[in-house]
């Protein structure tokens, strides 16, 4: 027999980004999604929005993000949710978290490719 | 797990109350209220100058409403655009002691709107470093900005903090603080963007418009009392206000208060005496140097107690010789010295006495030999001007 379950409270929710906006305007959603068990996410699915992330830059050169800290520590505590990596490398950077590895990676390979960019630049010059 | 944690909200609270509190008296600078331009406050006694203190006093709240004055037709209840429809007006016929009474219940209510701004230093602009990590030095080409967007967290103990691109984390400066305020929580009227008026040519526009009352209460609804451009903004427009001596466009409103006042702490009276002496009230004149004495006390310049309104302005000229030129309406330049006050309040009085409906003919009669005499006795002159006006007077009681 079939059997309803509350998706709010059921498995382990994992906290990802949602991509909302539009065409040529990414702007993600820091939501809480429930168990993997009961299907692919889908907007429809989201138990709760706890921040958002605007991943272009403002004129003051700003990415700007909104974090609900008291429900993401909620989230994470009390209902042992799966984070996603992004969300992770977000939160490392806030300070809320250690920085994520792929934090370290990604500095190390931003500046190897402006260390690579210089010196390809320079014998133009 | 928590490496390092975000300030709890506590920690944040004490860390803005360790900001908020006033520097050592050996670091403190000038009071930002203190104009070197228009100042005539020695500057060692500027250095010492506490506005805020000064402000919040008693006696002073006391004056600056005196002074403030209350216009309830032209300026508190006159019509005004605004998005929340007023009340139309109600015409009533009503014996004279109905007419009082409902006049004692506007100037109380007019009381509610005439609440002055609070009078602030401008804020520190420090931020705190909280972690430096070098490793992630250009992990992104621009910063980041998280805000915490708890419920409970109020505007001003949300937490802000930067991720630089160098990698070091600091909490925000105040300017990203409320910049963060306005993009997550946005109130009607009140732009992320700073609307162009508060800055120059805009800015100069509306007061040609002299629409100094309107851009003052949106400043004072868009900034926080203690932001520095509040502070910047405010000053600007006094002064402005002062060179044009245009003091009529906020008499009468909250804002009034805080521009006697800053007048007042710059030691810089004359262009405020010569408004108030143009609309013929000797009270708020003396009242204006009374201020002028609490704030800047001096037992050899002291009001004494018995003194009337006349003998403190009169007072006030003789010590104060060097304004001579600039008290063109409140004292003329020849050995007369309240005459210019007496001339104001007589040739404003006058026209209006003869038309007024609630002083008697006698008591107009009563006012001008008192001035007569004030005037007579005060200079050893027997003045010309004024003898004729009370002539003239006569001959129209006649």
């Amino acid at each position: 027999m079939r059997q309803f379950i509350d998706p709010r409270l059921f498995g382990r929710p994992s906290i990802g980004l949602a991509l909302f906006g539009c065409k040529n305007r990414p702007f993600y959603q820091i939501c809480v999604f429930p168990d993997k068990a009961l299907g692919r996410r889908y907007e429809g699915s989201i138990i709760e929005q706890v921040g958002s992330f605007d991943p272009l830059p403002n004129n003051h050169n700003e990415k700007l993000v909104a974090l609900n800290i008291g429900r993401i520590k909620h989230w994470i505590g009390e209902r042992k949710a799966h984070v996603s990596v992004p969300v992770l490398e977000l939160l490392g950077l806030s300070g809320l978290l250690p920085i994520h590895p792929k934090t370290y990676i990604r500095a190390r390979e931003r500046t190897l490719e402006s260390q690579t960019k210089e010196v390809q630049e320079q014998p133009k010059d | 797990m928590l490496r390092h944690g975000l300030f709890s909200r506590l920690h944040r609270l004490q860390a803005l109350c360790q900001l908020h509190q006033p520097q050592s008296s050996s670091l403190r600078l000038a009071s930002a209220w203190i104009n070197p331009l228009i100042s005539h406050v020695d500057p060692g006694r500027a250095q010492e100058v506490n506005a805020e203190k000064l402000f919040t006093s008693p006696e002073v709240q006391e004056l600056l409403t005196k002074l403030t004055g209350a216009d309830l037709q032209n300026k508190i209840f006159r019509s005004r655009r605004i998005s929340t429809p007023q009340n139309r007006s109600h015409y009533a016929l009503m014996t004279d002691e109905r007419w009082e009474k409902t006049m004692e219940r506007m100037q109380e209510e007019a009381q509610h709107f005439l609440q002055f701004i609070p009078l602030k230093e401008p804020r520190v602009e420090t931020t705190e470093t909280l972690i430096v990590d070098k490793e992630i030095a250009g992990f992104d080409k621009s910063k980041f900005v998280f805000t915490d967007i708890s419920f409970d967290a109020t505007d001003q103990d949300r937490t802000v903090v930067v991720r630089e691109v160098d990698g070091s984390l600091r909490t925000a400066t105040p300017e990203e603080h409320d910049r963060m305020n306005r993009v997550y929580y946005e109130k009607s009227n009140r732009p992320v963007v700073e609307p162009a008026v508060f800055s120059d040519p805009y800015l100069q526009d509306a007061l040609d418009r002299n629409e100094h009352e309107f851009l003052m209460d949106w400043a004072c609804m868009y900034f926080e009392v203690d932001d520095p451009k509040f502070i910047s903004l405010s000053k600007t427009v006094y002064d402005r206000i002062i060179a044009t001596k245009n003091f009529d466009s906020l008499y009468s409103t909250r804002h009034f208060g805080t521009l006697v006042f800053y007048l007042a702490i710059n030691n810089n009276l004359p262009p405020l005496l010569n408004f108030f002496a143009n609309l013929g009230q000797l009270s708020e004149c003396a009242s204006l140097v009374r201020l002028q004495k609490s704030l800047y006390p001096d037992w050899r310049l002291a009001i004494g107690s018995y003194d009337s309104d006349f003998k403190i302005l009169q007072d006030y000229v003789k010590q104060n010789t060097r304004f001579k030129q600039e008290l063109g309406d409140v004292a003329s330049t020849d050995q007369s010295d309240v005459y210019g006050i007496l001339k104001g309040v007589i040739s404003t009085k006058l026209p209006t006495l003869r038309f007024n409906v609630t002083m008697t003919l006698d008591d107009c009669f009563c006012f001008l030999c008192q001035a007569y005499l004030h005037a007579s006795w005060a200079l050893n002159v027997n003045d010309g001007h004024i003898l004729d006006e009370l002539r003239n007077f006569t001959l129209f009681r006649n």
